[in-house]
């Protein structure tokens, strides 16, 4: 079992090597696609010798018919399968930003242009079928690759899978994708509770302290990034699996500076991150205004969902290579 | 590995019932060969599992299973006595297969299940290769493709018609390649192992030995011993005397074979009236050939005996064909030397003495051999003698007895005793068993000969003309015939001409279905190492050996494959773009530089806005563009009005 593990992680390596770095489109063609022939393959292949001694001993005809009818059955499927594979032609792209510990989602677009559907098309990881799916004659299926994700900063996928053992199951082709894409993992914000310390509260006018009211203008589609005290539940559950969040009009009612000098009370940079984060989510989800100072950085106040993305954004690669 | 994860997946409902619907057929086919009470058995576990499948109800326990597979293994044992051998192992499997469903539990199961299937097509066509049932197992076949298509692919809603289709379609694709194979593999001319010897229950035919007046009723069997394709005009009926093993020795109760040599291979030169012909014979387990005395030319494995049969190097354990040439008109041993003539007179030393007394009174009142075979042939017909396949048992002297008393038998007897009277006589004489007649089909020329046209006949050996043959059984007067007897002498006259147009299609139907099983078993079921050497002769390999065959054989698989490989690369191309659509592109690349690159996920129409947008110069034109492309592409106008000039001259002018 290890040496086959090891094996599997040469030939990766191997195949890394290889193939070298894909860039969109990335066209399956006969050099990438590797095939094998699966347990049940193997087995199989036990059957019909099995059988080809039996039939040369009883000189049975039928027997041989049988014997070479599913031999050229498996020889016909190990071509289907691995034409199942070419000429399909793909495109991954960036995953959405997503908080530490969630899952990044790579959208791997897989265009079939030929006239013949492409089934069973499965998606890996290192470890487990991702997905499975169907693509019908001249058109695409979109696929997420999902990768967990524990650290901030750039997360690539080192290495996409795509395996079809279509149509018996006797043969397994695959490739092994490595692509460009990349997701920007934010801090995992903290565990909330702690307010920001008030440092200065810029004197609004009226108008926008009336603003700040939240008044209820209407309901959208969930994006990710939205809070979920927003999410108009009750309205969600009348449409079944589509989330809708609730919007509001109206500007900030408060205005806070979040500072790297106020969490020094966290033990490390990373938990201070986490908490600047934390206070980051919280401050837009009560859609008030903010800035960030962090060593070397500085955002001006300001609110909005750009602005959001650029204070993560920072907190995510503080201290990294850009 | 991760396809290992697909088949930890639970089968489906849906395609659980493909792989026990593919089950049920296999299963029906089998069932028409095992005890019904077996068939019954899997049967059950069929529906049962079906059930189980539809109401997810739960699989039995281990100790469940194991009381299921004892019980399936008694039962076998039961009926059969032995789990061994065709007929049990496919019962056994049979059951196997449906227990072995009550724990299918993933997909990787149901595969195994699917590979044991196929072990038992593979053992039930060892069984069993009449034209029907190897329909059927070719359609069971089929059935378990499609069946490992739905499971391995294991859909919420497998399309099942549309699974037979598809594997329909892969097993076209597959055809050639088996063909392929199946006429150059190179086949081997013996066993690799040993060949289990046939139980001897029931099997009716030729044996080796005959004690007349112990069988109280000779079971016919229709089943066929040869069939016979000959090179011209088929001889007479009457000459239809096929071969077996002669007997000469006599114990009193029991004929058997006497001592039996290989002759050389000198010939007399008086040989005339030569036949030729094709004898496709069914496996017997014996060494014989059957042939028409004297065969002159015969296979080279082929042996002739002192007593003019043809004997196989090995026992007949697979059907074969061989080329015969018999000479009708010959003489046999004309000379009687040494132990044959010992053999050919030889009688146990007392027993029988009534025969013995009859015989001592011919041979004194007639002047020659020739006379004391008339004087007996006078007795069987002019005599009150039946010909019966249920005669009375013969007690004690077993001659006399017949001769005196039950006077009723088949041929059997008749020859025995007719022997027994010629060496009384002091005339040599034996037993000859072989077949008599047979039916010719006038379809295709030739002649079946069934296990029911099993006969024995006598030869005596006269001054001058050698063994000459003798049939006691075919003196005796017809109209004491009391039945069976079918041969050539009696049943040419009688069925014709009776019935009408219904019994002639029957006739001709059957014959026609007989002609069929001879293409059948010569072609195919036959097609072995002779069979392929002269296929491959007549297709212009000179000499075939295996070497040759092997390089034939991949050089036409590689040819094969080059053209699936080349018809898949066809099929799989990504197909031609619409004219309108690359036009399409070639105007968002000329936007490029004002808009950035094409997006995907963007149609026409979002196109338009950003232009609008961004480059709101050129919208007017790009807003024609989209209508001349948004209708060529999306109207229902016929091709043939479509037309992209108008998408080029804008092109053109935004260049401009």
């Amino acid at each position: 079992m290890r040496f086959t593990r090891r094996l599997g992680d040469a030939a990766r390596r191997w195949a890394r090597r290889r193939q070298g770095l894909d860039r969109n489109p990335i066209v399956l063609n006969r050099r990438r696609i590797y095939i094998l022939p699966t347990r049940q393959g193997a087995a199989f292949g036990a059957l019909l010798f099995a059988m080809l001694l039996g039939s040369m001993n009883y000189s049975s005809s039928p027997g041989f018919l049988l014997t070479f009818s599913l031999a050229a059955l498996a020889f016909v499927a190990m071509n289907h399968t691995h034409r199942n594979l070419e000429k399909l032609e793909i495109r991954i792209g960036h995953a959405d930003a997503v908080f530490a510990g969630n899952e990044a989602r790579f959208p791997l677009y897989i265009h079939n242009a030929s006239g013949v559907a492409r089934n069973g098309i499965a998606l890996d990881d290192d470890e487990r079928t991702q997905a499975v799916v169907d693509i019908a004659p001249e058109s695409a299926a979109t696929l997420h690759f999902r990768i967990r994700t524990s650290r901030r900063g750039w997360l690539r996928p080192q290495r996409i899978g795509l395996h079809t053992t279509y149509p018996f199951g006797l043969f397994r082709a695959w490739v092994w994708l490595h692509p460009e894409a990349s997701c920007l993992v934010y801090p995992a914000p903290a565990e909330p509770g702690l307010a920001p310390p008030v440092t200065a509260l810029e004197s609004g006018s009226s108008e926008a302290m009336f603003r700040g009211h939240e008044d209820f203008t209407g309901l959208r589609a969930y994006q990710p990034g939205d809070a979920p005290r927003h999410v108009a539940w009750r309205a969600s559950a009348r449409l079944d699996g589509d989330l809708l969040v609730k919007e509001f009009g109206g500007g900030a009612a408060t205005t806070r500076m979040l500072r790297w000098q106020d969490v020094m009370f966290e033990r490390d940079d990373e938990a201070r991150l986490s908490r600047l984060a934390r206070w980051i989510m919280d401050a837009h989800a009560a859609d008030e205004r903010w800035g960030l100072e962090l060593p070397g950085v500085s955002l001006p106040v300001d609110g909005g969902q750009a602005h959001f993305e650029r204070c993560l954004r920072e907190l995510a690669l503080f201290g990294l290579p850009r | 590995m991760t396809s290992a994860a697909e088949l930890d997946a639970r089968p489906t409902t849906r395609s659980i019932h493909v792989l026990l619907f593919a089950l049920a057929v296999l299963f029906a086919g089998i069932a028409t060969f095992t005890a019904p009470w077996i068939s019954a058995f899997a049967f059950a576990l069929l529906v049962w599992r079906g059930f189980a499948a539809r109401r997810s109800l739960r699989m039995p326990g281990r100790a469940v299973k194991a009381i299921l597979a004892l019980a399936g293994v008694l039962v076998v044992l039961a009926t059969y006595r032995t789990v061994n051998g065709a007929e049990a192992g496919s019962a056994l499997l049979m059951l196997m297969i449906g227990i072995k469903l009550t724990e299918v539990k993933r997909v990787r199961d149901a595969v195994f299940t699917l590979v044991l299937a196929w072990f038992l097509v593979f053992a039930a066509l060892l069984y069993s290769q009449e034209i029907p049932f190897v329909a059927w197992m070719i359609l069971s076949g089929w059935a378990l493709v499609a069946a490992l298509l739905t499971v391995t692919r294991n859909a919420v809603q497998p399309e099942f018609m549309s699974a037979f289709r598809q594997s329909g379609r892969y097993l076209a694709q597959a055809l050639p390649f088996a063909v392929i194979l199946f006429l150059l593999f190179p086949r081997l001319p013996g066993p690799l192992w040993g060949v289990p010897s046939p139980n001897a229950s029931g099997v009716t035919g030729l044996d080796d030995s005959m004690s007349p007046g112990s069988i109280s009723r000779l079971a016919q069997s229709d089943e066929v011993a040869f069939r016979v394709r000959f090179d011209g005009e088929p001889p007479p009926p009457a000459e239809l005397y096929w071969r077996g093993p002669t007997l000469s020795s006599f114990n009193g109760r029991t004929w058997l074979p006497g001592v039996v040599r290989f002759r050389g291979q000198q010939r007399p030169t008086d040989l005339g009236n030569a036949v030729s012909y094709t004898v496709m014979l069914e496996p017997h387990q014996r060494n014989w050939m059957y042939a028409l005395t004297w065969p002159a030319s015969y296979p080279e494995d082929a042996l002739l005996t002192s007593e003019f049969l043809l004997a196989a190097r090995r026992p007949i354990t697979q059907r074969r064909s061989y080329e015969v040439v018999s000479f009708l008109a010959h003489t046999l041993d004309p000379e009687l030397s040494g132990d044959h003539a010992y053999w050919a007179l030889q009688m146990p030393r007392e027993g029988n003495q009534r025969a013995r007394e009859l015989a001592q009174s011919w041979r004194q009142e007639a002047g020659n051999p020739r006379d004391i075979v008339q004087r007996a042939l006078a007795m069987f017909r002019d005599e009150e003698f039946f010909y019966t396949l249920e005669p009375p048992l013969n007690r004690g002297d077993i001659v006399d007895d017949f001769l005196f008393r039950t006077r009723s038998g088949f041929c059997e007897h008749y020859a025995g005793a007719f022997v027994f009277l010629m060496r009384a006589a002091g005339v040599p004489a034996r037993v000859v068993t072989g077949y008599l007649g047979g039916e010719l089909n006038e379809y295709s020329n030739y002649l079946v000969v069934r296990q029911s046209d099993a006969h024995a006949w006598a030869e005596v050996w006269l001054e001058g003309e050698g063994w000459v043959r003798v049939d006691p059984t075919a003196a005796i007067s017809p109209e004491r015939i009391l039945s069976g007897f079918s041969s050539v002498l009696n049943e040419q006259q009688t069925e014709a001409g009776e019935a009408g147009g219904l019994f002639y299609l029957m006739v001709e139907l059957e014959m026609r279905w007989e002609a069929l099983n001879v293409v059948w078993n010569e072609f195919f079921l036959g097609f072995g190492p002779e069979t392929q050497f002269n296929l491959l002769a007549s297709m212009g390999m000179d000499d075939p050996d295996w070497q040759k065959m092997v390089i034939a054989m991949l050089i036409l698989m590689t040819v094969l494959g080059m053209l699936l490989w080349a018809w898949l690369w066809w099929t799989h191309r990504p197909l031609a773009l619409d004219p309108a659509l690359l036009l399409y592109r070639r105007l968002q690349r000329r936007l490029a530089r004002r808009l950035g690159p094409p997006r995907l996920h963007e149609g026409p129409e979002d196109f338009y806005r950003r232009v609008l947008h961004d480059a709101p110069e050129h919208a007017a034109l790009v807003r024609e563009f989209i209508d001349a492309y948004l209708a060529s592409r999306y109207l229902p106008v016929p091709a043939e009005a479509r037309t992209l000039a108008p998408m080029k001259r804008i092109l053109r002018r935004l260049k401009a």
